[in-house]
């Protein structure tokens, strides 16, 4: 367990290409080594976390963030916050997967203000 | 803390929405009390020409116009320092004529420093 944060910003939609995969090993080894990860999800990214997904050929991205998140009931946590205007925008607003707070651009800034590190994955 | 934060735009305006995007998540970070810059540079540039028309056509069939980029900078150019990496201005012949007020070219060492001296970078 250290004190250190990381948040990561994520603007793409799963399974189109691997990149979603990429963050999700990302901050599971950052939890893994005892870093507090926040996870903020804009654009298309707001569909990563939409319940009931159910993909044939690929493992089922919501259920792998959700469980990340909710394993940040234990130290170390993991955050998550999807933007409200992304959201709208696709009709996922109250499809969110549990753990994950419909929040905006402001919550961010503050993110970055306080995280160590603050990376964007596209 | 406060941070300094540089947010680069790759994609060119319309084809995607990065570069739209970009525009007021560069904008929170400064009313989260970091310090923000906007860099254009590839592709990206083509966001800061002025006079951008974004309709689609007819609004009894689209409703609305498609938002546009320049409005977006505009609106936003006190807050953020805006810039585009002068060698791909030049490489698509965009004029400093053509560039929306407030926007500064900066060189390729330039932005090297820039993104040396600052706390995050963000790429769309």
């Amino acid at each position: 367990m250290t004190d250190k944060q990381l948040t990561i910003v994520s603007i793409n939609g799963p399974y189109r290409d691997e990149g979603v995969f990429t963050m999700m090993r990302l901050a599971h080894a950052a939890k893994e080594k005892g870093i507090t990860v926040n996870f903020f999800n804009y654009l298309d990214a707001t569909v990563i976390a939409h319940r009931d997904q159910a993909p044939k050929e690929f493992p089922p991205i919501e259920t792998i963030f959700g469980t990340i998140v909710k394993k940040g009931i234990k130290q170390p946590k993991a955050d998550a916050i999807a933007c409200i205007k992304c959201t709208d925008a696709r009709g996922v607003t109250k499809q969110q997967t549990e753990g994950v707070i419909i929040g905006g651009l402001y919550d961010l800034g503050e993110w970055t203000g306080e995280s160590d590190k603050t990376i964007l994955i596209g | 803390m406060s941070k300094k934060v540089n947010v680069i735009v790759t994609q060119p305006p319309y084809g995607k929405e990065d570069a739209f995007s970009a525009v007021p998540l560069a904008a929170s970070q400064v009313a989260a009390g970091n310090e923000a810059s906007l860099i254009f540079v590839s592709g990206g540039v083509h966001s800061i020409v002025k006079g951008q028309k974004t309709g689609y056509g007819d609004l009894a069939v689209w409703f609305k116009d498609v938002p546009s980029v320049e409005s977006e900078i505009t609106k936003n150019i006190e807050l953020v320092s805006f810039f585009a990496l002068d060698r791909d201005v030049t490489k698509r012949n965009i004029s400093d004529s053509e560039i929306i007020s407030g926007i500064k070219k900066i060189t390729l060492p330039e932005l090297t420093d820039m993104i040396l001296e600052a706390d995050v970078n963000l790429v769309f």
